[in-house]
C-alpha cells in the first residue's frame, strides 16, 4: 500500500506534463503557423505597395511627359502660326477695348512698395558738396 | 549480419571507407561553414545585395507665369536582345521601322547584330543593341505590338519645350549631364537635387525581393526655378529678331525688354541663336549671349551720361546754349579737336545737342564735367563694372582710369567712343533714366519654389546706387522724348498714342585696328510711357549689311517701336493721349496695374 500515493502523484504528474506539452506543441503550432501567415501577408503587402509605387512612377512619367508636350504645344509661336492655319484673324486688343478698374491697394502691397527701396539708397551727387563725384 | 560470414579485413575495410567518406563529408562541412565561412558569406552578400542609387528628377525652369522652359522628361532608348528575336518578332520589323521612322534595312540589319568584339579581340554576344529613343507616345505603339525580344529602358532626359526662346538665358545641360551655361548652370545648386539610395537583396533572376529592403532613402527632387522672362515678350522679341536677321544680315543682334522700377528683364534675345535640344548641332559661337558677353563702343547712346552728368552737377540747364561750330578747343591748356557731327549744327540748347545726337555738343558737355567727373558718372551708370545679372560669362566691359586717358578722350568718351559696354549695360544705363535716377541690378530669377509652389528663395529688386537726382532723370527724360520725334534721330521708334524717350547710336566698329567706314554697330535704347515708363526696350543690330550706314534710327528704332506697340497692348499700358478721366482712377489705376501683373 505505499506505493498508492506515489502512483497517484506520478499519474497526476504525467498528465499534468502531457497537456502541457501537448499546450505547447499547439501553441508552438499555432504560433509558427501564425507567423508563416504574418510574412506571407507582409510580403503580399510588400508586392503590392511595389506595384503602387512603380505605377505612381509611370503616372508621373506620363504626366511629366504630357507636361512637356502641353509647353511645346502652347508656345506663343506654335500658337500664333495654329490661329493663322486656323484662320482666326485674330488681333491685339486696341485700347478701346481695355477696361481699368480701380481698387485700393493691398497693405502688403503698399509696405512692399519698390520706390520705397529708393529711400535706402545714398542722396544724388550734387548733393555731395562742390568736389563732385569724385570722393566716390 | 553476423561476422562469421563476413572476412574480417573486408568489415574493417567497409567500416574504414564509411568512416572516410563520413570525414571527408565532414571536413568539406568544416571548410565551408568554418574555414573559408566569411569569405562566401561574403561572396553570397554581394550577389544578392546592392545598393542602389535612386536619381533625383532635375528641376523645372519656368517663365514668370509658370510655362515650362526647361524640363526633365521621360524618353526610352529602345533595343533589342538579337540573339532572343522569335519569328514573330522578325514578322513585326516592317511596323517597327514605320514606327521609328528608319529604314526597314537598317532594323534587320541591326537585329541580325549577333556578335560583337571586345577591345581584347574576343568573340562576345550582343545581349542589346540600342534602335532608337522614342517618346511615351511612340514606346506605347512598339509595346502594342508584343515583341518578346525588343523592349526599352527609361531615363529622363532634359527638354527644352520652347525651342531656341530664351535659349541663351535658360542655357542648356550637355550630354555628360554637365549644366554648360546660363541659367541651368548659375542655378545647378538648386535644379540638381538630392539622389537618394536603397539597400536591396536580389534573387537568382535579379528581381528585387522587397521584403528584405533594408534601408531606403529617398530622393529629393531639384527645385523649380521661375525666371523673370515671359515667354510671350520674349516671343515678340524672337519676331523681331527674325525681321531684322532678314532685311540686313547682321552679324549679330540682341534685343532686352526690362521693367525699369525692378530691373526684371522680361525677355532678352540674341542673333545667331541656338536650340539648346540639339546644341550640338549648332556653332559653339550661337550659344554666346551676346548681350551680356559681347562689348561694343556704345556710341551716341552713351550721351546720357554727359548730359546727366552736366544737369546734375548744376553745369547746365536743357536750355543752355552750347557752341557746336567750333572744330577745335582750349581744354586744360590744350588744344582738343573737337569730333565732327553730321551736319553743321551751330549753337544749340542741351536739350537739342541729345535730340540732334550733336557729338560736339556731347564732347562739350563732357569737358565741362571734366575727366574726373566724366569718368566717375559713366562708372556710376554701371559703365566699366558687371552689371551683376547673375549666370557666367557677363564681361564689364572697357572704362579707362582716368590716368589711361589719352588727350583726345575727353572729346571721345561723352560721345560713346573711348569705351565698351554690353547691350545690358546700356540698357541698365537708360533704365536709370526711367527709374528717376536709380541703378538697379537687374533680375533675372523671380524665385525658386518647392514642388508644392512654396517659394523658397525670393528674389526682390535691388537698387544699386542712386546716380543722379530724380529732378535730374525727369529733365533728361524729357529731353530724350524730343529724340523721338520728327525733330530727333529716332522718329521711327515713336509708338502712336504714347510719349517715347529713348537715345539713338551709332558706332564705326574697329577693323584691323581702324575704325571702319563700312562696319557698324546700329542701336536705340528707349522706354515708354515717359510719364510713368513701364518698359525699357534695347536694340542692338552689329553690322547690319546693306547699302550705307546703319544708322540706329534706321536699323534699330523700327523695331524697337513695332516692340511697344506690341507690349503697349499686351500689359495694356494707358495711352498718353487719353483723356485721363476717361479711367477709372487716372494714374492712379496704371500704377496699380503694375503691382496686379
Amino acid at each position: 500500500m505505499k506505493n498508492a500515493p506515489s502512483s497517484t502523484f506520478s499519474k497526476a504528474y504525467g498528465s499534468t506534463i502531457l497537456t502541457l506539452v501537448v499546450a505547447i506543441v499547439v501553441v508552438a503550432g499555432i504560433g509558427g503557423l501564425g507567423q508563416l501567415w504574418l510574412q506571407q501577408q507582409r510580403g503580399e503587402m510588400i508586392r503590392r505597395t511595389e506595384e503602387a509605387q512603380q505605377q505612381i512612377t509611370q503616372v508621373e512619367r506620363k504626366l511629366r511627359y504630357l507636361d512637356s508636350e502641353i509647353a511645346r504645344v502652347h508656345r506663343p509661336d506654335n500658337l500664333q502660326n495654329r490661329a493663322v492655319e486656323l484662320g482666326l484673324n485674330l488681333r491685339p486688343p486696341t485700347s478701346g477695348q481695355i477696361v481699368y478698374l480701380s481698387r485700393e491697394p493691398l497693405p502688403d502691397e503698399v509696405d512692399n512698395d519698390v520706390p520705397n527701396l529708393f529711400a535706402q539708397l545714398p542722396d544724388a551727387p550734387a548733393a555731395w558738396g562742390a568736389t563732385g563725384v569724385a570722393s566716390r | 549480419m553476423s561476422r562469421a560470414f563476413l572476412p574480417a579485413w573486408r568489415f574493417w575495410l567497409i567500416v574504414v571507407v564509411v568512416a572516410a567518406s563520413f570525414g571527408a563529408v565532414w571536413a568539406r562541412l568544416y571548410y565551408l561553414q568554418v574555414t573559408d565561412a566569411p569569405n562566401l558569406a561574403a561572396y553570397a552578400a554581394d550577389s544578392r545585395q546592392r545598393t542602389q542609387r535612386l536619381e533625383a528628377r532635375r528641376g523645372d525652369i519656368t517663365d514668370l507665369h509658370g510655362n515650362l522652359l526647361a524640363t526633365a522628361r521621360p524618353v526610352i532608348d529602345l533595343g533589342v536582345d538579337p540573339h532572343a528575336l522569335t519569328e514573330a518578332d522578325v514578322s513585326k520589323l516592317p511596323q517597327l521601322a514605320e514606327i521609328l521612322k528608319q529604314p526597314l534595312n537598317e532594323v534587320r540589319s541591326a537585329c541580325a547584330d549577333l556578335w560583337r568584339e571586345d577591345s581584347n579581340g574576343h568573340q562576345r554576344a550582343v545581349r542589346w543593341k540600342k534602335l532608337a529613343t522614342l517618346t511615351e507616345g511612340d514606346y506605347q505603339r512598339v509595346l502594342d505590338l508584343d515583341f518578346k525580344a525588343i523592349y526599352g529602358n527609361r531615363r529622363y532626359e532634359r527638354y527644352y519645350p520652347a525651342n531656341e526662346l530664351a535659349a541663351h538665358v535658360v542655357g542648356y545641360i550637355n550630354k555628360e549631364g554637365t549644366p554648360v551655361m546660363g541659367v541651368e548652370r548659375y542655378l545647378d545648386f538648386y535644379l540638381e537635387g538630392q539622389a537618394g539610395w536603397r539597400d536591396i537583396e536580389r534573387d537568382g533572376r535579379r528581381r528585387e525581393l522587397a521584403m528584405f529592403r533594408q534601408r531606403d532613402v529617398m530622393p529629393t527632387d531639384g527645385l523649380t526655378v521661375q525666371l523673370t522672362i515671359d515667354w510671350v515678350v520674349q516671343s515678340m522679341v524672337e519676331r523681331e529678331i527674325d525681321k531684322i536677321v532678314e532685311k540686313y544680315n547682321p552679324e549679330g543682334v540682341s534685343i532686352i525688354v526690362s521693367d525699369p522700377r525692378t530691373g526684371e528683364i522680361r525677355a532678352m534675345g540674341n542673333y545667331p541663336k541656338f536650340d539648346p535640344n540639339e546644341f550640338w548641332e549648332y556653332p559653339i559661337e550661337n550659344q554666346r549671349n551676346r548681350a551680356v558677353t559681347d562689348v561694343y563702343e556704345p556710341g551716341s547712346t552713351f550721351k546720357i551720361v554727359a548730359a546727366s552728368g552736366a544737369l546734375e552737377e548744376g553745369l547746365v540747364t536743357p536750355d543752355t546754349i552750347i557752341d557746336c561750330s567750333k572744330p577745335v578747343v582750349e581744354y586744360r591748356g590744350r588744344r582738343i579737336r573737337m569730333p565732327n557731327d553730321d551736319h553743321a549744327l551751330g549753337e544749340i540748347p542741351v536739350s537739342t545737342v541729345i535730340a540732334k545726337s550733336s557729338n560736339r555738343g556731347a564732347a562739350t558737355l563732357g569737358m565741362m564735367l571734366g575727366d574726373q567727373r566724366m569718368h566717375d558718372y559713366a562708372a556710376s551708370f554701371g559703365f566699366g563694372t558687371e552689371t551683376g545679372w547673375g549666370p557666367a560669362g557677363e564681361v564689364g566691359g572697357i572704362l579707362h582710369d582716368v590716368k589711361d586717358w589719352d588727350g583726345l578722350t575727353i572729346s571721345r568718351l561723352p560721345a560713346g567712343y573711348a569705351v565698351s559696354a554690353t547691350p545690358l549695360q546700356v540698357h541698365m544705363a537708360m533704365s536709370t533714366i526711367a527709374n528717376d535716377g536709380v541703378l538697379m541690378h537687374p533680375r533675372v530669377v523671380h524665385e525658386i519654389k518647392d514642388r508644392n509652389g512654396n517659394a523658397i528663395v525670393e528674389f526682390t529688386p535691388r537698387p544699386r546706387e542712386r546716380v543722379i537726382s530724380d529732378e535730374t532723370a525727369r529733365k533728361v527724360r524729357a529731353m530724350l522724348n524730343r529724340v523721338v520725334s520728327t525733330e530727333g534721330t529716332a522718329r521711327r521708334a515713336m509708338i502712336d498714342g504714347y510719349t517715347v524717350a529713348g537715345k539713338t547710336g551709332t558706332s564705326r566698329k574697329i577693323v584691323n585696328g581702324h575704325y571702319s567706314h563700312r562696319e557698324h554697330v546700329g542701336s536705340f535704347s528707349g522706354f515708354f510711357p515717359v510719364s510713368d515708363p513701364q518698359v525699357v526696350i534695347t536694340v542692338m543690330v552689329n553690322n547690319p549689311r546693306f547699302p550705307g550706314i546703319g544708322y540706329g534710327g534706321v536699323v534699330a528704332a523700327p523695331a524697337f517701336q513695332s516692340l511697344g506697340e506690341q507690349l503697349a497692348s499686351y500689359y495694356a499700358i494707358p495711352r498718353d493721349d487719353e483723356d485721363e478721366s476717361k479711367r477709372p482712377g487716372g494714374l492712379y489705376v496704371a500704377q496699380q496695374m503694375e503691382t496686379v501683373r
